[in-house]
């Protein structure tokens, strides 16, 4: 009976004045992402149809870009161990991969970049609202990460611009708090991309922000990604860490 | 909104909330349930063993050691050493190669310092250089004809590098001396005479230009070296492709010594595209304005022939004017964590080719691979590879 008048004063609550899409898409970002440089850890388990396949683990460099204010990444490999030291330079659509065994640089494209575990980081460390003009969908419960019902705001985010990896977003955010719950990822075409469920809300660098994003790929759902985060720290990220020609000095002091 | 409007929600949300999470993601949600974190160690110490064999050869090896250390705040220290072991395989049993020995100093967020042996790499495309004015430092065991290993597995110069960098771009001046005037075979030797014959330097500076375009501009030179002016651009078009080139030129005579002294242009075009499936295809067109003419390259046989390869291959030159290079490669083919790459270089003088296919199936911390190379043209041809297999396990720590 109390679940029941829950749900009760929630529907009625969600039948009031419609919240603006955009500062809802704002809010949900600021509690993924601090509004300033920051560090992160990042370790992604893979499965393939329930099978352990190996684990990734990153460090995540981000500073906000002075003009688009989106993040730019400078992301080190830790492991597996043969790719241990690599480094991955994002600065929108501008990527290159760094090889200390090859003292190479080589310049990928965005859909190269799709084909490695550090592309997931993107589920976490972009700011939507400078990329995507959200629409509201709809007011739905659904289950969250935790598999509890949660009253929620549906969101259709539209890319406003090409430089971004999925055209389209659908992003579900918490009606009473703006967290993330649950993102899906579509191609040009419509696809689905990937599904992801945030979760493990825990207190970093005073905000509860989701410590675990569970990714279901879209057209293979028994390819899953587990990315837990940790570590989260405000850092000065110098400006002339992000560019090609300073990948081959990054060494974390 | 009306009372029976809300017992309409009571009845439905809740059964909406149900189908919502279908099954697959409610499996995804209990698996990540149980994942376990394995946190791997920051090491400043990593490096790769590789026992290997060839069809009709003996078992080799080589061991790999990569220390990049933080001595102090803004002081780091990068040492890279390869010893490449042949012990049944007739001449030396093994032969070390000090790849790079150096100090580097972070004097401030945009300047940098470095003295040592450094193996420093320029330019953008993968199967040949223009830009890279130091591929003559030499390598000390060549184990493969994919240029990419030569370049990799050279001998770094001793030098001063100093570098400034600044928002989107860098400028940077690097000054080698001469060290000793022959190259010394001596299997535990640094080998200062393959890397430091001659006195060299070259300026470089990089920029962005505008919308995806990126360059970069060299300037180098040397005792008894003409001026060798330089650049690379790398552009994006659209999602899944990059568009690359890169030349430079310098006054000089022939690979052979010969022809006139004049301007002799090194260039490349490529590009690289990706698929959603996992597959990448790049594709080069390489062009030496040093090598011999198509009609003088066809009439070279025996001893001249034999020469002036080597002359090619201590230049680090193709040996040709004109090449095709393609390669391919394609992750989690068939099943995770199998690689499939395929290389083939073709020679537009003489219509050679030259083609490497493996399949690398890869794990956490090694690696087991199965390759066949073979080429294909003349005698005396550019490419003349035999058929043959390779067996290679590889272990990182």
């Amino acid at each position: 009976m109390r679940n029941a008048l829950f749900t009760l004063l929630l529907a009625a609550g969600l039948a009031q004045a419609a919240p603006d899409a955009q500062q809802l898409l704002a809010a949900s970002d600021a509690i993924r992402n601090p509004g300033q440089s920051f560090s992160l850890d990042n370790t992604l388990i893979e499965y393939r149809n329930g099978r352990e396949q190996g684990q990734t683990q990153l460090q995540i460099y981000a500073r906000p870009a002075s003009d688009s204010g989106q993040y730019r990444n400078l992301i080190r490999f830790l492991a597996p161990l043969r790719d241990a030291g690599k480094l991955m330079l994002k600065n929108g659509n501008e990527l290159w991969f760094y090889d200390p065994a090859s003292k190479a640089s080589v310049r990928i494209s965005p859909q190269q970049r799709l084909l490695g575990q550090a592309a997931n980081g993107d589920v976490m460390t972009v700011n939507l609202a400078r990329d995507y003009r959200a629409r509201l969908d709809g007011e739905e419960i659904i289950q969250d990460g935790e598999r509890q019902a949660r009253a929620s705001y549906r969101l259709v985010l539209q890319a406003s611009h090409d430089d971004v990896t999925y055209p389209r977003i659908t992003l579900w955010v918490d009606a009473a708090n703006s967290r993330p719950i649950k993102g899906q990822f579509y191609s040009d075409s419509g696809r689905l991309l990937k599904t992801a469920y945030y979760r493990r809300f825990q207190l970093q660098l005073g905000v509860q922000r989701p410590s675990e994003t569970v990714i279901i790929d879209g057209l293979d759902p028994g390819w899953i990604t587990v990315m837990r985060t940790g570590n989260l720290a405000a850092r000065d990220i110098p400006e002339a860490w992000l560019q090609r020609d300073y990948l081959p000095r990054f060494r974390v002091e | 909104m009306q009372w029976h409007a809300y017992l309409l929600l009571l009845v439905i949300l809740p059964l909406a909330a149900q189908a919502e999470g279908s099954t697959a993601e409610l499996d995804a949600l209990a698996l990540a349930d149980s994942a376990v974190s394995k946190p791997q160690a920051d090491s400043p110490l990593h490096g790769q063993l590789q026992l290997s064999r060839w069809q009709g050869s003996h078992w080799q090896g080589f061991a790999s050691v990569r220390l990049d250390s933080v001595l102090q705040p803004g002081l780091r220290a990068v040492l890279a050493n390869r010893l490449d072991l042949r012990p049944l395989a007739g001449g030396p049993a093994q032969v070390n190669s000090l790849q790079e020995a150096y100090l580097s100093w972070q004097a401030s967020p945009g300047l940098a310092l470095d003295v040592g042996r450094i193996n420093p790499r320029s330019g953008v495309a993968r199967g040949f250089n223009p830009l890279d004015v130091w591929r003559d430092s030499g390598l000390r065991a060549a184990t493969s004809a994919d240029p990419a290993s030569a370049r990799d597995n050279r001998l770094g110069v001793v030098m001063l590098r100093a570098q400034q960098l600044r928002d989107g771009g860098s400028i940077g001046v690097l000054l080698a001396p001469a060290l000793a005037r022959a190259a010394n075979p001596a299997p535990w030797s640094p080998d200062w005479g393959s890397s430091n014959r001659r006195e060299r330097w070259q300026l470089q500076a990089s920029a962005a230009g505008s919308g995806s375009l990126r360059t970069q501009w060299l300037l180098a030179g040397g005792a008894g070296e003409a001026l060798q002016p330089g650049v690379a651009a790398s552009l994006l078009w659209g999602d899944a492709t990059t568009l690359y080139g890169e030349a430079s030129a310098s006054r000089s005579h022939d690979l052979a010594g010969g022809g006139a002294h004049r301007w002799r242009a090194l260039a490349v075009a490529g590009a690289s595209y990706t698929t959603a499936g996992k597959l990448t295809l790049a594709a080069e067109y390489h062009h030496n304005g040093r090598a011999l003419s198509q009609a003088a390259w066809g009439q070279l046989s025996g001893r001249d022939y034999g020469q002036y390869r080597q002359q090619a291959s201590q230049a680090a030159l193709p040996a040709t004017r004109q090449q095709l290079f393609f390669y391919a490669d394609w992750q989690d083919f068939l099943r995770p964590q199998l690689a499939a790459t395929a290389l083939l270089r073709h020679d537009l003088a003489d219509h050679s080719r030259f083609t490497r296919l493996s399949l690398r199936q890869q794990g956490e911390r090694s690696a087991l691979a199965l390759s066949h190379e073979w080429g294909h043209g003349r005698p005396f041809g550019h490419f003349t590879t035999p058929a043959r297999w390779q067996l290679a396990a590889d272990w990182y720590f």
